[in-house]
């Protein structure tokens, strides 16, 4: 893979070239789309000035899916880059090094960078996050056919600039270099704010990853996150850029995301449906579905008929809860067990995802051994300010998460019993409703 | 000119002032439409020719009377007795109006004070309907005192403006001053009067803003008794003036009271108040009035910061309102002039946007949640702080609610979060515009 540049003041475009040993469709789930990415900055930035380290990062998670033994960057980065890349990449290697060029320089007064989508995640991510986060929101230019939504997005992105935070919208379409449109990489939501780390001054940069895609939870089996590969691998070429990673809400699940935005000053910026406009969720999405039952258990205020109707009449959560596990089927198992509704719809979801048999106590409270991931200059401050939102488990309640597995439900019959009388019992409520 | 110190008093009594008042009521008479009337009817008459145009000429002539009337149409000049300006003194007559607040006042004020400090012999005379003279005592500024119109019961606005006209006209005799310098926002016809044909005098209006055709009320007769119009700036780039008038423009940065150095230092006020030194201090100015309706944004402001046990509260009393009510706690009232002063010892305010507010908080660098009144017409406060938010100097809250307050106040209770807008704060500086046109004045007489 090669990668060329051509820059200007207040705009950036890669070249992807591949070249014979890459791999234009690494899975059957995807290919390499677009290879010109554009990103366009505030005037006053020249994209000549951002560290070659840097923009070597950026390149590296645009691509790295189609790299095959190797990339050749726009700019020749450092010694320390080279082989701090090298120490947690196997499959490639980086082809071009200045053996003069030095590392990125932090100086003790930069501030925290967060890649921020204005969602549940990333505004809890910024409510527990230092006062001086700058928050950078990579701003996808729209083609036309897609069902999301920017206006929520936007006016998220216009709270937290009228609350005084310095709110960074930069345009950028790397998420076309995937086919079908997403982030090649997933912390690639950050290539903004690594571009700009020197200009905004940014030490670190924070993601809104939860414990459900860091350790795990929800998913088969206990991940243990700090010795995995993706903060190993990632994280490890994040470091060596000199922008290293701060994961503020990876020791808290979607309940504790959602816990915090209800209680955090900030919390009435984030809007978790990229679907509908502002403060006005589609409440025809899976995340709507989800936010509805986890709201009311949450503020432990039941659901009337008329919005259990609603709720069930969503064609794509139908879609979701046939799925064994369902896509964060823990958070459905902790708010439907808190839930007392008498509904043959929703005791069937409950059924389904356990509700009435687990209660999962710890899940809405902070695991302790996610400190680790925490930027270290930022640590006590983002505990501190996470202790005001949410209890922390217990070691009893760490060894629980510890030895989460999904795997005898997955491979229960019962389990498909109980998903295809809730599925059929959806299905005809849904065309009852049309 | 007045170089010569020696040129006295002028006397009441002097055949000047009673000649002047005479011209005046001339100038009246001979700008009346009765007047004017008669005297195109008579002219009319002694040359017939002009007879047969009259059914075409009077009602146009009362067509263009009309015109003036409503400030569209300039009144014609007419035939003034010459004042002599080498007989003028080295003295500055300043009348600032009270408008809401002390905005024209503070204004002229900061302006005369440092014109006594680069020329003590320059006579600066105030004449104001402003209550407040003693802060002019403080500067040693004599006064003049109008009450304004409304103090009176039910004073007919002819019988008012007519005082305002012969005060200023014997102000004029007694000072024969070199300038005259207005700060309001309309211009009293009484204060025109006088003005008129003084062409020894240099007439000045102090204005912020623009004159825009159609928005502005002022007719453009108004405007031209004056041979300038001051502009200060704010924080938008000014809009070019769209009507058209004779007076030249000047402009200027925004006209503080004090400069930095004057500033008493942070300690000052945490002894005279009682407020531990190591306090945070915020002051709190938002109108007052409302303190008791717990939904009021002083209300809401006051029971967030409260919250916050190392936060102590200085709330800021106008001496023209009604006095707020003590709230105990750690909540203090000053009531000083100006209450910037004392801005060295806030950590932050919590303040609307006026003009002078706005300027003196970016001035000063003190971090500010800025709540603009939404309300004040001609005065767009909202425009005025969204410079400063977008440059990162404040934060303004275009709705209060107690969210939304508190997400704002933890904020900036974060000393990095006021760094970074002291910072901001100091990228848009400006030299003060009192030094500029203090200068400009003493150049000018
Ligand atoms: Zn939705």
């Amino acid at each position: 893979m090669k990668v060329g540049m051509i820059s200007e003041p207040g705009k950036l475009v890669l070249y992807l070239e591949l070249e014979e040993d890459d791999r234009p469709a690494p899975t059957d789930k995807y290919q390499i789309g677009k290879r010109i990415i554009t990103t366009i900055f505030p005037e006053d930035f020249d994209p000549e000035d951002i560290h070659p380290d840097l923009l070597g990062l950026s390149c590296i998670l645009i691509c790295e899916p189609f790299i095959g033994t190797r990339i050749t960057l726009p700019k020749p980065v450092s010694k320390h880059f080279y082989e701090g890349h090298k120490k947690v990449t196997s499959r490639y290697t980086i082809a071009n090094v200045d053996e003069k060029l030095k590392p990125r320089k932090i100086d003790s007064d930069y501030v925290p960078g967060l890649a921020f989508s204005g969602g549940v995640d990333s505004t809890a991510a910024l409510s527990v996050m230092p006062h001086n986060t700058v928050p950078v929101f990579l701003d996808r230019p729209l083609n036309g056919r897609s069902m999301y939504n920017k206006d929520a997005a936007y006016n998220s992105c216009n709270e937290v600039s009228r609350l005084g935070y310095n709110m960074n919208i930069i345009q950028c379409d790397l998420e076309y270099a995937r086919k079908p449109v997403g982030f090649p990489v997933d912390v690639a939501n950050s290539v903004p704010a690594i571009l700009m780390a020197d200009y905004l001054r940014l030490d670190s940069i924070a993601f809104g990853t939860i414990m459900e895609s860091s350790y795990g939870l929800g998913h088969k089996n206990y991940r243990d996150y700090p010795n995995g590969n993706h903060y190993t691998h990632l994280g490890g070429m994040f470091e060596s850029a000199g922008i290293p990673f701060n994961l503020p809400v990876a020791g808290i699940s979607e309940i504790g995301t959602s816990i915090i935005v209800e209680k955090s000053p900030i919390g009435f910026i984030a809007q978790s449906c990229m679907r509908g406009i502002w403060k006005s969720p589609c409440q025809n999405c899976w995340k709507c579905f989800r936010k509805l039952i986890l709201d009311a258990a949450i503020e432990d205020e039941n659901m009337d008929n008329d919005t259990i109707t609603r709720l069930f009449n969503n064609k794509e959560a139908m879609r979701f809860v046939s799925g064994i596990p369902i896509k964060h089927e823990n958070v459905l198992t902790w708010a439907t067990n808190k839930l007392k509704i008498d509904n043959e719809l929703f005791s069937l979801l409950k059924k389904r995802v356990r509700g009435d048999t687990h209660s999962f106590p710890w899940m809405n409270k902070w695991f302790p051994d996610s400190e680790i991931v925490l930027h270290e200059k930022y640590g006590d401050e983002i505990k501190h300010n996470i202790a005001r939102y949410l209890e922390t488990m217990t070691e009893e309640e760490c060894e629980y998460l510890r030895e989460w597995s999904m795997e005898d439900m997955i491979n229960s019959e019962q389990t498909a019993l109980d998903r295809d009388n809730l599925v059929s019992n959806m299905k005809d409520h849904i065309k009852s409703h049309q | 000119m007045g170089d010569d110190s020696s040129i006295g008093f002028g006397r009441l009594d002097d055949a000047g002032s009673a000649e002047d008042k005479f011209r005046r009521e001339l100038v009246r008479i001979r700008k009346s439409a009765s007047f004017r009337v008669g005297v195109h009817i008579i002219t009319a008459v002694e040359r017939p020719w002009r007879l047969i145009l009259l059914p075409f000429s009077l009602p146009w002539l009362i067509f263009s009377i009309g015109l003036e009337r409503l400030g569209k149409k300039a009144i014609p000049e007419f035939e003034q007795p010459r004042f002599d300006a080498d007989k003028n003194r080295k003295s500055v007559i300043m009348f600032p109006t009270n408008g809401v607040g002390f905005g024209h006042f503070t204004r002229l004020l900061s302006i005369a004070r440092r014109i006594k400090k680069l020329d003590e012999d320059i006579e600066v005379i105030f004449f104001t309907t402003m209550p407040t003279l003693h802060l002019l005592k403080r500067e040693g500024i004599p006064a003049y005192h109008l009450p304004g119109r409304k103090k009176f019961n039910d004073m007919p606005a002819k019988t008012w403006n007519k005082i305002v006209e012969e005060n200023i006209a014997n102000v004029f005799a007694v000072h024969k001053p070199s300038m005259f310098i207005f700060d309001g926002a309309f211009p009293y016809r009484g204060m025109l009067n006088s003005i008129q044909g003084r062409d020894e005098i240099k007439k000045v209006w102090l204005r912020r803003g623009t004159f825009k055709k159609g928005s502005t009320k002022i007719p453009v007769d108004s405007i031209n008794h004056f041979d300038y119009i001051i502009t200060p700036k704010d924080s938008l780039e000014l809009e070019e003036h769209d009507m058209e008038f004779t007076s030249a423009v000047v402009k200027c940065d925004p006209i503080l009271y004090l400069d930095e150095i004057e500033l008493r230092p942070k300690e000052d006020l945490r002894n005279r108040l009682g407020i531990p030194h190591d306090a945070i201090v915020c002051y709190l100015q938002l109108g007052a009035g409302q303190i008791n309706d717990i939904e009021s944004d002083i209300s809401i402001c006051l029971s967030e910061l409260e919250r916050h046990e190392n936060v102590y509260v200085v709330l800021g009393e106008s001496m023209l309102g009604s006095r707020l009510p003590s709230i105990g706690g750690r909540v203090r009232v000053l009531t000083d002039y100006p209450n910037s002063m004392d801005f060295n010892a806030f950590d932050f305010t919590i303040m609307a946007a006026g003009y002078n507010s706005y300027h003196e908080a970016i001035r000063f660098s003190v971090p500010t949640i800025s709540i603009p009144n939404m309300n004040t017409g001609m005065d767009d406060q909202l425009a005025r702080v969204e410079v400063a938010e977008e440059a990162g100097a404040m934060i303004v809250l275009r709705e209060v609610s107690k969210r939304r307050v508190q997400a704002v106040i933890e904020r900036i209770l974060d000393e990095s979060v006021r760094d970074s807008m002291i910072k901001a704060s100091e990228k848009l500086h400006r030299p003060n515009g009192a030094n500029q046109m203090a200068k400009w004045i003493i150049d000018e007489i």
